[in-house]
This record gives C-alpha cells, sequence and structure tokens, in this order.
C-alpha cells in the first residue's frame, strides 16, 4: 500500500498551526508579531502541500506495515519507562524497562538469558545512577518505590 | 615572537601536558553522550580550577572544550545522534557511512579535519581577534534577523527529496522555538497547560528525539545479532589501517573545503548567540552547494563531515574572540569561562593583552596542543567507541540507548518533561521521516528561531525610535544587513540556478 505523503505531510502541518493558533492569548505585539507570521506561514505551506497532493503527488510505501512486534514492544516499553519514571522512580523505571526491552527482543527466552538481562540492567542503571547522582550532582526522581 | 615562544613552553609544561592527557578522555566521554553538552563539561571542571594557577586552568577549559566537541561526532556517526549541537550535520554523511561498513573510515577522517580546523581556528583567534571582535560588534538586532534568514536558506541544503517539505519542516521548528516566553515583551507563549515549557523547549531533548529515537525504533525491528552484522548488511567492513588511509585522503581531498569550513566556523563562532549547532549546518551546505555531485551528500559523501567537523572546531576559538578582546561572552562556554576568569582575578577583555598578555597568549595557544592532543587520543578512543557500539547484541543496545536518551535529556534542565518531549519528537520524528521529511530543517529551524524572533523584534523596536511610523526601513538600510541581503538571495536563488544549469548540461 502506498501513501500520499503529501497530503498527510500538509495535514500534519495544518494540524500543528492550528494547534498553535488556537493558543493564541492575550500576548503583547511584541510577543505575538513572530509567532503569528510563523503560524500563517506554516498553514500556507501545509495547504501548499495538500495541493501538490492533489496535482503532482509523492508517495511513500506504508510504514505501518514495518512496525512489527518487537517494534512496537519498544516504543510502548518506552512510553511506559518515561511516563512512570516520575511516579515510580527513575531507579526502578529505568531498570524494569530495559529487562523488559531485552527479554522482549531477545531471540530466546530462558532463565540464563533472563537473569543476565535483569543483571545488564540493574548494572547500566546503577553505573549511571551513581556517577550522575556522586560526581554530576544531577538527581532523578525518586518517586514512591526509588 | 618572543611572547608566543613563552606561551609554547608554558603549554608544553609536563603537568599542563598530564593535565590535558587525563581530561581529554573525560571530555569526549562527556561529549559522546547525547544531552551533556561541552558547556556542562567545562562548567563542572571549572570549579576545579580554581585551585589551580590560572595558566593551567585555562589549558585545562581549552582541552575538555575542544575534547568534548570532539566526542559529540562519534553518536552522530555511529548511531545518527549527535552527541552535541554542534555535530548535527556530522549525522547527514557520518550514518550512512557507518550503514556502508565505513564507520572507522569516518571516524578518522573527522580526526584529520578537526586537526585543520582546531589549526586554523587558532591562527585565527591568535592573530586576527581585535578586526575580527570590531565586525561583530556592529551586528545590531537588523543583522541578526538576517544571518537567521541567511541560516533558513540552507533548508534547501537540507530538505532531502522534496524543497517544500524542508521549508515545512523548517517553519514547524521555528514554531516550536517560539514555545515559552517571548524574547521581548515576556509574555508565556504556547505552553498547553505545562508549566514546564515556561522556559521553552530544549534543543538537545528536540534533537535526541528527532535523531536517534527513530534509528533506535528501527533498530529494534530486526534484533537479532549485533549492531555491526545488521548495519552493514551487503557491505565490507574495512580495517582500520585501511580507515585512517582513507580518512587522511579524505580530508585533504578538497582543501578549500577544509580552509572555507574553517572560516565558516571561526566567524560564526565570533558572533555573540551564534556557535557550532549553526556553523556546522552552513559548512555544510556550502560544501554540497561547492561540489560537482551534490546528489551523493546525505549518502554518505566524506566532505560533508569534513566540512562540518571542521567548522565546529573553528568555532571553538571564534567563541573565545568576543570574551577575550572585548569582555563579551558570546557564547554559554565563553560566559562560564568568564566566571573562572574573573575569579582567577582577570578581568576579560583589553586588559588580558596588556597587563595578563603571557596568560592570554598562552590560553590561546594551548589550543594547538589541546587540538593536536585531542586528535591523538580520539583516534584511540574513536576506535574503541566502535568496537564496543558494534560488538553489542541489538537487545541490549536498544535499551542502552535509551537510558542514555534519557538520561541526556534529563540532565540539561532536570526536568522530566524534556524527556517526555524528547520521546514525543522521537515518535514523530519517525512518523516524519516516512512521509519524506528531513530532521535538518525542523531543528535548524529550532535553532534559528530564537535568533530571528530576537532580531526581528528587537530590530523593529529600534527603526521605531529612529524613524517612527517607517520602523521596517531600518531592515533594509544598514550597510552589513545589505551585505546579507544580497548573500541570503544568492543563498536562496543558487538551488534554482545549479538545477538549471545541471538540466542544461544535460
Amino acid at each position: 500500500m502506498m501513501l500520499n505523503s503529501d497530503l498527510y505531510g500538509g495535514l500534519v502541518m495544518l494540524v500543528f498551526a492550528a494547534m498553535f493558533w488556537f493558543h493564541i492569548g492575550d500576548f503583547t505585539k511584541f510577543g505575538l508579531m513572530f509567532p503569528k507570521v510563523i503560524i500563517v506561514l506554516l498553514a500556507v505551506t501545509g495547504i501548499a502541500l495538500i495541493v501538490k497532493s492533489k496535482i503532482k503527488p509523492q508517495y511513500v510505501e506504508s510504514f505501518i506495515k514495518e512496525i512489527n512486534k518487537y517494534m512496537t514492544a519498544t516504543m510502548l516499553w518506552s512510553l511506559i519507562w518515561v511516563v512512570s519514571a516520575n511516579y515510580v522512580g527513575f531507579f526502578v523505571a529505568s531498570t524494569i524497562s530495559m529487562w523488559a526491552i531485552q527479554w522482549t527482543l531477545s531471540d530466546e527466552r530462558n532463565l540464563k538469558t533472563t537473569i543476565l538481562s535483569l543483571a545488564v540492567a540493574i548494572g547500566s542503571v546503577f553505573v549511571i545512577y551513581y556517577v550522575f547522582t556522586q560526581y554530576l550532582y544531577i538527581f532523578f526522581p525518586q518517586g514512591f518505590l526509588f | 615572537m618572543g611572547i608566543f615562544l613563552d606561551a609554547f613552553i608554558n603549554v608544553l609544561a609536563f603537568k599542563n601536558l598530564a593535565a590535558m592527557t587525563l581530561l581529554i578522555p573525560l571530555g569526549m566521554m562527556a561529549g559522546a553522550l547525547p544531552g551533556f553538552t561541552a558547556t556542562m563539561a567545562v562548567a563542572i571542571l571549572v570549579p576545579f580550577t580554581f585551585a589551580m594557577d590560572p595558566v593551567m586552568g585555562l589549558i585545562c577549559v581549552s582541552a575538555v572544550y575542544c575534547s568534548a566537541i570532539y566526542g559529540g561526532a562519534f553518536p552522530a556517526i555511529l548511531i545518527n545522534t549527535p552527541g552535541t549541537p554542534s555535530s548535527i550535520a556530522t549525522c547527514f554523511d557520518g550514518y550512512p557511512m557507518t550503514l556502508q561498513g565505513r564507520a572507522q573510515e569516518a571516524l578518522f577522517t573527522i580526526a584529520f579535519a578537526s586537526l585543520v580546523g582546531g589549526f586554523i581556528g587558532t591562527i585565527g583567534l591568535i592573530a586576527f581577534s581585535l578586526p575580527l571582535a570590531k565586525i561583530a560588534l556592529k551586528f545590531g538586532p537588523p543583522e541578526y534577523f538576517w544571518v537567521s534568514i541567511f541560516g533558513l536558506t540552507i533548508i534547501a541544503g537540507l530538505s532531502g527529496d522534496s524543497l517544500l517539505k524542508g521549508v515545512a519542516g523548517g517553519i514547524l521548528g521555528l514554531l516550536i522555538s517560539t514555545i515559552g516566553i517571548a524574547p521581548v515583551g515576556g509574555d508565556v507563549r504556547f505552553t498547553f497547560g505545562i508549566s514546564s515549557f515556561q522556559g521553552g523547549v530544549e534543543l538537545i531533548s528536540v534533537l535526541i528525539g528527532f535523531f536517534c529515537i527513530p534509528e533506535v525504533f528501527k533498530m529494534a525491528r530486526n534484533p537479532v545479532g549485533s549492531y555491526l552484522k545488521n548495519t552493514s548488511v551487503g557491505s565490507t567492513v574495512e580495517g582500520y589501517k585501511e580507515a585512517i588511509f582513507k580518512g587522511f585522503r579524505n580530508a585533504f581531498a578538497d582543501v578549500v573545503n577544509l580552509i572555507r569550513s574553517s572560516i565558516i566556523g571561526l566567524f560564526v563562532g565570533i558572533l555573540p548567540g551564534a556557535g557550532g549547532n549553526i556553523s556546522n549546518l552552513i559548512a555544510y551546505n556550502e560544501v554540497k552547494r561547492a561540489s560537482k555531485n551534490p546528489e551523493s551528500f546525505g549518502k554518505g559523501n566524506p566532505q560533508g563531515i569534513v566540512a562540518t567537523e571542521t567548522a565546529d572546531k573553528a568555532t571553538i576559538m571564534g567563541s573565545f574572540v568576543p570574551l577575550l578582546t572585548l569582555g563579551v561572552p558570546g557564547s554559554p562556554v565563553a560566559a562560564v569561562v568568564y566566571g573562572a576568569l574573573m575569579i582567577q582575578g582577570l578581568n576579560p577583555g583589553p586588559e588580558l593583552f596588556t597587563k595578563h598578555a603571557e596568560i592570554t597568549y598562552t590560553f590561546m595557544t594551548s589550543f594547538f596542543v589541546a587540538t593536536a592532543l585531542t586528535v591523538l587520543i580520539g583516534m584511540f578512543a574513536g576506535v574503541l567507541f566502535y568496537q564496543i557500539i558494534m560488538r553489542l547484541p541489538i537487545r541490549v543496545l536498544v535499551p542502552g540507548i535509551l537510558l542514555l536518551t534519557i538520561v541526556g535529556s534529563y540532565a540539561v534542565r532536570n526536568n522530566f518533561m524534556d524527556v517526555i518531549f524528547m520521546l514525543g519528537s522521537g515518535y514523530l520524528g519517525y512518523v516524519l521521516g516516512k512521509l519524506g521529511f528531513s530532521p535538518g530543517p525542523v531543528v535548524l529551524g529550532l535553532v534559528l528561531g530564537p535568533i530571528a524572533e530576537k532580531g526581528l523584534v528587537q530590530g523593529y523596536l529600534m527603526g521605531n525610535s529612529i524613524s517612527p511610523g517607517m520602523p521596517w526601513v531600518i531592515f533594509f538600510t544598514r550597510p552589513i544587513s545589505i551585505v546579507l541581503i544580497v548573500i541570503s538571495l544568492i543563498s536562496a536563488l543558487w538551488p534554482f540556478y545549479s538545477a538549471r544549469r545541471r538540466r542544461r548540461a544535460a
């Protein structure tokens, strides 16, 4: 299946232009001067892309097909990782997510690889956590676990 | 001449060389970690320099700064992630070289290019500091506005297959840059109810999101085997001896490119507010424009990485010109060094060249040695980095890179919203990439947005005070503005002229 990339690209640009347009608040003249021009330009470019999609469209392979189960799992775990780290705690969220991604991407899943993945996850997160907190004074969210 | 000889002897003292050798690998590690910028590396170092004598402290600063910028190219080449904003354009041809099994060649190419860029930058710093600083002072808001417009004209060179999509991406980047507090007027804009956005969008987060995250997702698609096996399908991976030879040949194949890129880097570095994040993109565009084979760029043309790495090394030295000559810190690192100089009892400005000339010239000369040592150590570090990354199984590399990107995005402002924004940019970057939008123009818009807006609004205010009722006239009447308008027009029209010429030749 082929996608008309100009059409979808144009729509994405229009969505962004609309998002920003509807968030224009009670700004001063100087605060509004630049973004207003840019929003209009983005909308015009989006429309130009849509017009081009009708006159001289550019097609690309549908990328939905290439998102396989490994990629989906990585995308989802990344999301869970960054959203949960603030609440659960960076150390625990990172260890679990790193382990889970390794486990998901492993071609053979047995006790040995599971323990090895866990060891790699704990080791990597510990080194990063230790160096950043002890030497660089960058402190990560503790959350309700750690 | 005697003062330079003394300066060299000072720099080459054993304790200084030992300190540099020790700090350079640390600087490289900092630069190679996405999100951990050269400014942060220098800021961490500065407190330790207070206990040192001024000469040694400043030499350590030059070593860490040079090596951090150098290290930023490693992840750009190997995993398509600029370690620092100065390596954005290094991804464009460096990563395709990795995909062709030429990663080591790319790593040695940047070593030789960096050596030239660093040396030309240092010569520029020593020989032309004062006149260059005077030119930089003539740049007011209207000139900065036109500099940003000139910067935007290079979108054509970064657009990939579709110029219209490149323009749209660039405008999207400009729009994202307006999130946060307005530079003039102080309005809090487009925060979408998220208080963390008041400080604006962090460039590093967007860089990581647009460049690195889509590659990580693509890597995860085929998780069996090592990175080397998966990235070099159908290619022969060359040995390092062959790679050194090719790297040397690549770097010196086009001497004009080396010199042009160094001059671009040096001059952009001098302009307060502009830096390596802009110079590497301009240098990339110029080498592409000058090439007889522009379509080979973005597909692993070594001249692309020669241009970017030469330019961003020369930018390092350029950024110290306004600080040392006028006492104006023109870059975040220069601002950190400003504080270090003050604490050492050295007042940045003309006094540095009279009362403390020996220290100042030693500092400037130290860039020669820092560059040479960085390149020497960088060759080994690059190969080591390559060996580690390439041999790791994909199932370990994917979460490992994700961990580093999360830490890198968080470390800039200690704000987890930046991490969420980074991942969101990654998803968006993946979709836009598949729809034929290059990440380059988006990032370019984001980098140039604040400069363009500040120049536009401040220029308008200036124009209004000089000629009320005709505030825009100021943008078109100042001599440097006129030169910049002409350069911008030539730059914008060049792709059309070039395409027409090629069509005629065919």
